[in-house]
């Protein structure tokens, strides 16, 4: 029982956390669409023109982007299903492995709060998104 | 194992429940949406958090959430092996596909969008949407059936009236805001289903006496390889063949494809990987439920008509858990299957507003075609409840469906990277392919009709692609399309602005007027392709043509 009183103390604060990033970035959008302001991805125009022209986040597609992004995959999709077998043998080997995996279900929702802190901070630091 | 007697009154309250709480949030995206192109592709605007925690609650389906605990019930770890993997793979498997298709396709809506350009050919398309709102209608009835099943077992609720309180629900709330809507529920959705669900499992751990006890049950319950990873037997039971079809369905499903459009450029790559790699956890957690049932002795009779796909909500409210608890569980349920609807619901609207109406009435005036999108969502509602009430069985409409998928993965791959795909490589490499596969599946060869369906269809593909000498397809092609529903709503914006600047040309191609709202918003404007700029009425100064865009202004 005391994993799930742990569980249920982290579970508390990263759900405090997770609506409070939820909220916050969905009324920054809301904000931004209401008074159309062009946000950081308008800008991104390869003329850095972007924002006079009122260009929509489509608009900053360039091949470039997309190219720098697929870098790395294999390993990270390998890396992936190495670790998920990894912890389906260690689950069938030992039950202590057991207590693992609901924690790392609370990693999912960690997960998403790194997200928004992403997206907080390219703003912040007027990178484009 | 005892039930916990639970009045079917706190059912109803959870689903009610939560759809105020969906609704709420709809409300508040409301105003986000001004126009179709907002409400089906969320004005291209999603970031990294809304994008990753909208994808994982998408992905999970009733099916990760119950499916994964009937198949460590029924396989044992093995089960859980071939369910999991492949799932959350499916997921970071987008990841080349979208990156390709959105650099070469930029402004896209729909894949069958992608594959009418792609080929020109009506068969080639118009099969391509009869695929892709057959799998949106099924995402659809799996996660209504997910809802209903739930439901029956822990609260012995009546399916209809679980159908119709559902439908109503969703409907209501997804009519408001299509993908934005989508989006923002989806994202708190995998909070309700991530969090809870682990402290769920936990509790329910320590009351069935704790890994230790549940993991030697589990070794010692016959058949004796319940722990056995890499059992042969559930790999040809169902575990190739789902793992294929589920690896199809992420890249043959509008729902991705709707996200890898509306996501912001240098997102996209971390969105897919994050919350496929971060989708992992769940069925892995509320898989244990299905070893749990196993070292309790739960039997296939115990779960009666819901068979092994109930097996999750028993060992729920058979264990004597606290009343809250087995409420949240049920939240999480229901948030899987709500978020996975409303998920469809906003793909199967943009098929119908790019693929269908704007296809059939080109001019159609911005408030009919928004009007029209979302009654899509209002009869997809009603065909999914009349199926789901026709008392299928969950664990084979899931198999199936996955399996007619599979036949997508060589055809529409294949459109994407290779330049000698042809319009009528694509139709009969699906065609043939499922013709040889699906009878050999309902005969009862499980493992060779996979192979026979793989198989038929990327040697068709490649071999009629070949025979047909065509010239190979060029792919900056795409890259000049424009995009329908854009230039609709900013051509709405620019008339609603200026009508006295309208050329004549622009006002015979578009003689309804929509709500015009964009203008006191201030959204992005356009003239009628080769208008002259000039210095505007009204505070809108213009700039110079840009490529095969529309001319764009600005309001000062």
């Amino acid at each position: 029982m005391i994993a799930f009183y742990i569980a249920l103390t982290v579970g508390s604060v990263v759900a405090v956390t997770y609506i409070t990033l939820v909220l916050s970035a969905f009324f920054r959008v809301r904000r931004s669409l209401a008074s159309a302001q062009p946000d950081l991805a308008d800008a991104d125009t390869s003329n850095g023109a972007g924002a006079q022209r009122g260009h929509t986040a489509a608009d900053g597609d360039t091949p470039d982007v997309y190219q720098q992004q697929g870098r790395n995959f294999a390993w990270k999709a390998g890396g992936g299903v190495v670790v998920s077998t990894g912890l389906l043998a260690a689950i069938s080997l030992t039950p202590s492995a057991w207590y693992i995996l609901p924690f790392l279900g609370i990693g999912s929702s960690l997960a998403v709060i790194t997200a928004f802190l992403v997206d907080r901070r390219r703003e912040r630091t007027g990178e484009v998104i | 194992m005892p039930a916990t007697h639970l009045s079917g009154a706190v059912g109803i309250a959870i689903m009610l429940g939560l759809g105020v709480f969906m609704l709420f949030i709809a409300a508040s995206v409301r105003a986000m949406v001004r126009n179709t192109h907002d409400f089906v592709i969320a004005g291209r605007r999603i970031g990294l958090g809304f994008g990753v925690g909208s994808v994982i609650a998408v992905w999970t389906w009733s099916m990760a959430v119950m499916l994964s605990s009937a198949e460590a019930y029924t396989w044992g770890t093995s089960g859980l092996l071939w369910f999991i993997v492949p799932n959350g793979l499916a997921v970071v498997a987008m990841v080349p596909f979208a990156l390709k298709l959105r650099s070469r396709m930029p402004k896209g809506y729909t894949i069958v969008e992608f594959v009418r350009a792609r080929f020109s050919s009506r068969a080639a398309s118009g099969l391509m949407l009869a695929a892709m709102i057959f799998g949106g209608l099924c995402e659809v009835f799996i996660n209504l059936f997910g809802v209903v099943l739930v439901m029956g077992v822990v609260f012995h609720l009546n399916a209809t009236t679980v159908l119709l309180i559902t439908l109503a629900i969703i409907t209501v709330y997804s009519y408001f805001g299509g993908l934005w809507t989508s989006a923002v529920t989806a994202t708190f959705t995998t909070l309700m289903i991530t969090v809870p669900a682990a402290i769920i499992v936990l509790y329910v751990l320590a009351k069935a006496g704790g890994p230790g006890y549940v993991f030697s049950h589990v070794k010692a319950a016959p058949p004796d390889n319940r722990t056995e990873l890499f059992l042969p037997a559930a790999a040809s039971g169902f575990g190739i063949s789902l793992a294929l079809g589920l690896l199809a369905s992420t890249m043959a499903d509008q729902t991705f494809w709707q996200k890898a459009w509306a996501i912001r450029p240098k997102n996209l790559n971390r969105t897919f990987l994050w919350a496929g790699l971060w989708f992992y956890p769940i069925p892995l957690t509320l898989g244990l439920l299905g070893l749990i049932a196993t070292a309790h002795g739960v039997t296939l009779a115990d779960l009666g008509s819901y068979g092994a796909g109930g097996v999750g909500p028993y060992v729920v409210s058979h264990l004597g858990l606290p009343v809250v608890l087995i409420a949240a569980y049920v939240l999480v349920i229901c948030n899987a299957c709500y978020s996975s609807i409303d998920g469809a619901f906003s793909a199967l609207s943009s098929l119908v507003a790019v693929d269908i109406v704007k296809r059939v009435r080109p001019n159609i005036a911005e408030k009919k075609l928004i009007r029209l999108t979302k009654f899509s969502i209002l009869v997809a509602g009603v065909i999914g409840a009349l199926v789901v009430s026709s008392g299928i069985n969950y664990v084979n409409l899931v198999n199936l469906v996955f399996f007619i998928k599979a036949v997508l993965i060589f055809p529409l791959g294949l459109a994407i990277f290779w330049r000698r795909m042809t319009g009528n490589a694509f139709v009969a490499s699906i065609v043939l392919g499922v013709a040889v596969g699906l009878p050999l599946r309902e005969t009862g060869h499980s493992l060779l009709s996979i192979v026979a369906l793989e198989g038929v269809s990327g040697l068709v593909a490649v071999v009629v692609s070949l025979l047909g000498r065509r010239e190979p397809f060029d792919y900056t092609a795409l890259q000049q399309r424009s995009a329908a529903l854009e230039e609709q709503a900013v051509s709405v914006g620019v008339r609603a602005a200026v009508p006295q600047h309208a050329g004549a040309a622009f006002a015979a191609g578009n003689q309804a007027v929509g709500h015009g709202n964009g203008a006191s918003l201030g959204v992005l404007v356009a003239d009628p392709p080769g208008a002259a700029p000039a210095p505007q009425p009204g505070g809108i100064r213009p700039l110079p043509s840009t490529g095969t865009q529309p001319w764009r202004g600005e309001f000062q």
